[in-house]
């Protein structure tokens, strides 16, 4: 086991360096070039801001030098707020965990009761309606549920508040920020929600299937002690798999989230970026989420293992 | 994503071992059997034949100019005579809109697929069947890939060629490829070594041969089902694009920019950006029906196995 997660630790280190020079790429190479950004007339003064920011000199290099700064935290300045990059995105990027931790949890609920309670019941009335609602949640364009849901309990009922972690003139507290984040949360969690609920009541049906469910049945054990100790359990890793990997998704699905409900994290922040055409903070922010990501999958995999130790023996 | 009602398990054509290659048309028409009895495929289907319909012909249906401001007629709500689904905030038909928009959406969202499909075929098949350093190379090469969440390698591509319908078209394309292409490799590893390849190999056919004749037949299948279901998330992501200011630029319209328009005047009238919203998530519904429909009639074997 240690071994299987030393070896996955190893692993990481070539995809993270592929992972970088994959976003050098993206954001080098292809047309619009940092210096262009500056929207500065003159041929003779680009010329000079290439050579400023180094841009003049072959790409191995430029590549050799940007990578050499990652490794010591420098992300390069924000243009729009010249400041280094890393110092703006690390506190907003906090605030775009909570939201992500709080949808990932209210996600984590509503998919695996959502799903067991289908598979349990299959062709029951709830179960259809439930396949129907996950069929809509999994097509649901995020970024419309977060305008309807703020129309709808912000402005028209006025229960929530619409934009924000706390309110301007309130404390901080607590509870202020669980009010705020109960809209952006149910907002970024939906498509996660219907995704998890539709795999774990399909790992679940195929595992109630199974032979050793029947026996065990037939033992006479009470349908709950089957569902939750011995059905759930073997059903567990392609759920597990499917979770871990929304975990991910949901930083990319928090950025329309964050526009909508001006919730001040990195995804926030990109919108305002991209307008600016603010290169090295867009690419400050693929890289955080993008590491992020990488070390999610591991968590899962090492998560996974834990629960099917027979991953390892492959 | 599976639906699992038990239609298909009985039916001969699942339940044979070996594939009957003979027999393309009965394989087909076995295929499009099931298709038809699936009634929510076939919804999902006519669901989508509607919009494009609506979209394609949208020169002759729009009751107004898409572009055409009436700044008397602004925020006009639904059922208002004249404008159907209302006027929005510059006082443009959103019906009108909707249509011609969907000429962008459409486009946008389903030629990356088609063509992701295409290139990612090739190298499925050719990584799939060489195997050795080739295999390496692409698929290694791929892996890297999935380390970005989708949406976020969709902005950073389309942040990277700037703005535009092309650019938008070019990022879902590069980042869809992936995705098809570990279907496909998965696909063709899996029947390159199956009886019948393995018996057309040894009477002597040729790797092109086998690669067009033997492996890629069963490879689309899987493919065209998961490209299918993928369509209604490009329609989503091209409108997200859109609506974070990466897609075409005003004051052409696709659903995302009517939904970003929208958002602006949300608290006074909802309609505008509830209406495109709701169109969104109809043909992102129908493409997921359509690809369930598929997968139970094309391969009934990749059921549960999906997502």
């Amino acid at each position: 086991m240690v071994r299987y997660i030393v070896q996955r630790l190893l692993m990481l280190i070539p995809i993270l360096l592929a992972v970088s020079v994959v976003i050098f790429v993206m954001m080098r190479i292809l047309p619009g070039d940092a210096a262009v950004a500056f929207a500065i007339e003159s041929p003779a003064e680009l010329e000079k801001i290439r050579r400023d920011l180094g841009l003049d000199r072959p790409i191995y290099v430029q590549y050799g030098i940007w990578f050499w700064g990652l490794l010591h935290g420098d992300l390069g300045r924000s243009i729009q707020l010249e400041k280094p990059v890393l110092d703006i995105l690390l506190p907003q990027f906090v605030n775009t965990l909570i939201l992500a931790a709080g949808s990932f949890m209210l996600a984590i609920v509503v998919g695996w009761s959502v799903g067991i309670l289908s598979a349990t019941k299959q062709y029951s009335l709830a179960d259809r309606l439930a396949m129907l609602v996950t069929l809509f949640g999994v097509s649901m364009p995020a970024f419309w549920l977060g305008l309807v849901l703020m129309w709808l309990f912000a402005y028209e009922l006025r229960w929530l508040p619409a934009a924000g972690m706390y309110s301007i003139r309130g404390d901080k507290t607590f509870w202020e920020l669980l009010n705020h984040l109960i809209l952006p949360a149910i907002t970024t969690a939906a498509v996660p929600a219907a995704v998890i609920a539709r795999i774990t009541r399909s790992s679940m049906l195929e595992t109630i299937r199974q032979d050793y469910i029947r026996t065990i049945r037939a033992k006479g054990l009470p349908e709950r002690a089957v569902v939750f100790k011995h059905a759930l359990k073997n059903a567990m890793p392609p759920i597990l798999n499917i979770t871990g990997l929304q975990l991910g998704f949901l930083l990319g699905g928090a950025i329309f989230t964050e526009v909508i409900f001006s919730w001040p994290g990195i995804g926030w922040q990109l919108y305002s970026s991209i307008s600016g055409r603010d290169y090295p903070m867009v690419q400050g922010f693929v890289l955080l989420t993008s590491c992020c990501f990488v070390l999610v999958n591991f968590a899962i995999d090492i998560l996974t293992t834990y629960v099917d130790p027979r991953v390892v023996l492959e | 994503m599976a639906r699992t009602d038990s239609s298909t398990v009985t039916l001969p054509a699942a339940s044979t071992e070996r594939p009957q290659w003979t027999k393309k048309k009965s394989q087909l028409r076995i295929a499009w059997g099931r298709f038809y009895r699936d009634k929510m495929a076939l919804l999902g289907g006519i669901m989508i034949v509607l919009v494009a319909f609506m979209a394609i012909f949208a020169p002759y249906l729009s009751p107004h100019d898409p572009y055409g401001m009436d700044i008397t007629k602004r925020l006009r709500p639904p059922g208002t005579p004249g404008y159907l689904l209302g006027a929005d905030e510059s006082g443009r038909d959103i019906l009108s809109r909707l249509m011609w928009g969907g000429r962008i959406s459409l486009v946008t969202a389903i030629v990356p697929v088609i063509a992701a499909a295409i290139v990612s075929m090739v190298i499925g098949l050719v990584a799939g069947y060489y195997g050795g350093w080739i295999d390496q190379i692409l698929m290694r090469t791929l892996d890297v890939f999935f380390a970005f969440p989708r949406i976020i390698l969709a902005i950073a591509l389309a942040a990277a060629l700037g703005s535009g319908m092309i650019s938008v078209m070019l990022a879902l394309f590069a980042g869809l490829i992936p995705y098809i292409s570990r279907v496909a490799y998965g696909a063709a590893l899996t029947t390159k070594n199956l009886q019948f390849v393995e018996a057309a190999r040894s009477c002597g056919a040729a790797g092109r041969q086998i690669i067009f004749h033997e492996i890629l037949p069963n490879i689309l299948a899987p493919v065209i089902v998961y490209s299918t279901t993928l369509t209604g998330l490009m329609v989503i992501l091209a409108a997200g694009l859109s609506f974070l200011g990466l897609g075409v630029a005003p004051p052409q319209a696709d659903w995302g920019i009517m939904l970003d328009g929208g958002r602006r005047v949300i608290t006074i009238a909802p309609h505008v950006a509830t209406i495109p919203g709701l169109l969104i998530l109809f043909v992102s519904v129908a493409f997921n029906l359509l690809g369930d429909g598929l997968r139970d009639a094309l391969d009934p074997r990749l059921r549960d196995a999906s997502e």
